[in-house]
C-alpha cells in the first residue's frame, strides 16, 4: 500500500490565515486608538471633559510601563500580588482537592457539606473582601484568603465531578484482580480524575486574579490592585492600563501552563470532560 | 421508632441538609455568644438578623437593593442583546469573526473590573458607570456561548433540511437557531454571576448607594453585622437567579441536558 505523502506548500496561503487577520486586526486597532486619541487631544472636548483623566493612548501606556519599571514600583507590586496569588492558590488546591475527593466518596459528608458549599458558591466571594480585611488586617494574609475563597470552589467542584465520573468498569477490573482500595485510589481514581482537577485549576486562575486585585483595594500597601487604585485616585489612567495588561499576560500564561500540564499528565485524555466543566464558570 | 427511621431513610438527603444548616447556624451563634466577645469579628446569625430588621425598618435595604438591581438589570439586558448580536455575526461571517476574535478574547480574559475607577471618573459616581461595568462583564460569556451554539450545530440536521429542499433562511431559522438556544441560555446564566460581581466591585470603588456600598460603608464604620446583611442578600439573590435561569433553560430546551 502506498502512502500518500503530503508536502507542505512552499508558501502557505497568507490571505486566509485567521491568525494573520487577527494580528492585523490587533495592530490596526491599536493604531486607530492612537490616531483617535491624538485627534481627540486637539479638540476642545479634551480640556472641557478632562479626558486625559480617564483615557489614554497606547503610547502613553508604554511610557507608563517604562516609568513604573524604572522606578522599581512595577516589580515590587507584581511581587506582592504574585505572593498573594501563590499562597491563596496553593491553599485552594490543598483544601479543594481532598475535600472534593471526600465529598465524592463519602455520601454522608456530601449530604452535610452540600448546602454550605452551594450557598457560599452562589455568593460572589469578592463581596466578602472588606469583611476579611476587617478580620485579618492589612498585608498579604487577607488578600491570600480572598484568592483562596475565589479559587477553591472551581477546584473542589471539578475534583468532585472528576472522582464521580471515574469509570466504574476500571474500578471493577482492578478489584476483580485483587486490587486493594489503596491501589484503586492510586492507580484508577487519581489518574482518571486528574484532567478534571486541572481544568478546575484553570477556571480558578481567573477567579484568583480578580480576588487579588479586589482584596488589595481594601487593605494593602503594595500589589497591582493597590497600584491601579492609587493611580486612578490621582487621575492617571496610564498605570491602570499597565496593571490590566500585566494581569492579562499573567492570566494567559498561567492558563497555558496548566493546559500544557494537563496534556503532559494525561495525554490519553480526549478532552471531552473539559467541555462538560467549562460551563462551571459562574462568576 | 421504626417509623421515624423509615421516614429518615426515605428522605435522607433533605434531612441531612436541614440538620447541617441548623447545626451550622447553632455553632455559629454559640461561637458568637460564648467564645469570641468581639462584635467586630464574631457576628452570629442573631446579630445579622437584628441588623437586617434595623436596616429594613430604615428603608436602607429597599434603597440599596433597588440601586444594585437597577444597575444589574440594565447592564445585563444591554450586554445580552449585544452579546447575542455579535455572537451571531461572528458565527455567520468568517471575516468578522477573524477580526473581532482577538479583541474579545483579550477582553474576556482581562480583569475588566479594574477599569471601574476610570469609568467612574468618566461617567460619574452614579448608576451609569456601574451599568457600563456590568455591561462589559456580562457581554462576553453570552457572545462566546452564542457563537459556540451556532457553530456546533449538528451537521446531519442541516443536511436533512437541505436535502428536503430547505432554503438557507429555513436552515437558519428552523435548525441553527433552535439548536443554539441551550448554549445561549448557558451563556446567559454564566453572565449573571459576572454581572453581579461587576456591579458590587464597581460600587466598592465609589458609589452612594447599592449593596456594594452598604458592605464597604459598613466595614469602614466597623459595623460588621450590616456588612453581613449585604453578603446574605447577595447569597440569596445569586442563588435564586441561578436556579430561575436553570429552570428557564429546562423549559425552553427540555431536550438538552445541561452538564453544568
Amino acid at each position: 500500500m502506498s502512502v500518500a505523502v503530503k508536502t507542505a506548500p512552499p508558501f502557505p496561503p497568507l490571505r486566509r490565515s485567521p491568525q494573520l487577520t487577527g494580528a492585523l486586526s490587533v495592530l490596526a486597532g491599536i493604531a486607530l486608538w492612537q490616531v483617535f486619541y491624538d485627534g481627540l487631544a486637539r479638540t476642545d472636548y479634551f480640556q472641557a471633559y478632562a479626558i486625559n483623566h480617564f483615557f489614554v493612548s497606547p503610547w502613553q501606556v508604554v511610557q507608563s510601563f517604562a516609568d513604573l519599571y524604572q522606578s522599581g514600583e512595577l516589580v515590587r507590586n507584581c511581587y506582592f500580588s504574585f505572593l498573594e496569588f501563590f499562597y491563596g492558590f496553593l491553599l485552594a488546591i490543598a483544601i479543594g482537592v481532598p475535600l472534593g475527593f471526600l465529598m465524592a466518596t463519602q455520601e454522608k459528608l456530601n449530604n452535610f457539606l452540600d448546602p454550605w458549599v452551594s450557598c457560599i458558591y452562589a455568593t460572589p466571594r469578592v463581596a466578602l473582601a472588606p469583611i476579611v480585611v476587617v478580620w485579618f488586617g492589612l498585608g498579604i494574609l487577607p488578600s491570600s484568603l480572598i484568592v483562596f475563597l475565589g479559587a477553591v470552589f472551581p477546584i473542589l467542584l471539578n475534583t468532585y465531578t472528576g472522582i464521580k465520573s471515574v469509570r466504574r468498569n476500571l474500578i471493577d477490573v482492578v478489584r476483580a484482580f485483587g486490587g486493594s482500595p489503596w491501589q484503586i485510589f492510586l492507580k484508577v481514581m487519581i489518574p482518571d480524575a486528574t484532567p478534571a482537577i486541572i481544568t478546575g485549576m484553570r477556571l480558578a486562575v481567573g477567579r484568583a486574579v480578580i480576588g487579588v486585585v479586589v482584596a488589595e483595594l481594601f487593605g494593602a500597601e503594595a500589589g497591582l490592585g493597590f497600584m491601579v487604585y492609587l493611580y486612578s485616585q490621582r487621575f492617571m489612567p496610564g498605570p491602570v492600563f499597565v496593571g490590566i495588561v500585566v494581569l492579562v499576560v499573567f492570566g494567559i500564561a498561567a492558563f497555558v501552563a496548566l493546559d500544557k500540564l494537563q496534556r503532559w499528565v494525561s495525554p490519553w485524555y480526549a478532552f471531552q470532560l473539559q467541555q462538560q466543566v467549562q460551563g462551571l464558570e459562574m462568576e | 421508632m421504626n417509623a421515624i427511621a423509615a421516614a429518615y431513610r426515605a428522605r435522607e438527603k433533605t434531612f441531612d441538609a436541614v440538620l447541617s444548616v441548623v447545626f451550622g447556624l447553632l455553632i455559629w451563634q454559640l461561637v458568637d455568644a460564648f467564645l469570641i466577645h468581639n462584635p467586630l469579628v464574631a457576628v452570629g446569625p442573631a446579630r445579622i438578623a437584628e441588623a437586617f430588621v434595623n436596616l429594613y425598618a430604615r428603608g436602607e435595604i429597599a434603597r440599596h437593593v433597588a440601586t444594585t438591581f437597577g444597575e444589574f438589570i440594565l447592564g445585563y439586558a444591554v450586554g445580552a442583546v449585544v452579546g447575542i448580536a455579535l455572537g451571531v455575526l461572528m458565527a455567520l461571517n468568517r471575516t468578522i469573526k477573524n477580526v473581532i476574535n482577538p479583541w474579545v478574547t483579550i477582553a474576556y480574559n482581562a480583569p475588566v473590573i479594574l477599569l471601574a475607577p476610570l469609568f467612574i471618573t468618566a461617567l460619574g459616581v452614579g448608576i451609569v458607570s456601574k451599568i457600563a461595568i456590568v455591561f462589559i462583564s456580562a457581554v462576553f460569556p453570552v457572545l462566546f456561548n452564542t457563537y459556540a451554539g451556532i457553530t456546533t450545530v449538528d451537521a446531519r440536521l442541516v443536511e436533512a433540511v437541505r436535502s428536503f429542499g430547505g432554503t438557507p433562511r429555513q436552515v437558519f431559522f428552523k435548525v441553527t437557531l433552535p439548536s443554539s438556544v441551550p448554549m445561549l441560555m448557558t451563556g446567559l446564566r454564566l453572565s449573571v454571576g459576572r454581572a453581579i460581581v461587576g456591579a458590587i466591585v464597581s460600587e466598592f470603588f465609589g458609589s452612594r448607594a447599592g449593596i456594594g456600598y452598604l458592605i464597604s460603608a459598613a466595614t469602614e464604620a466597623f459595623r460588621t453585622a450590616d456588612a453581613f446583611v449585604g453578603v446574605a442578600i447577595l447569597a440569596v439573590g445569586g442563588y435564586v437567579t441561578f436556579e430561575l435561569l436553570k429552570y428557564a433553560e429546562r423549559r425552553i430546551a427540555p431536550w438538552y441536558e445541561s452538564k453544568v
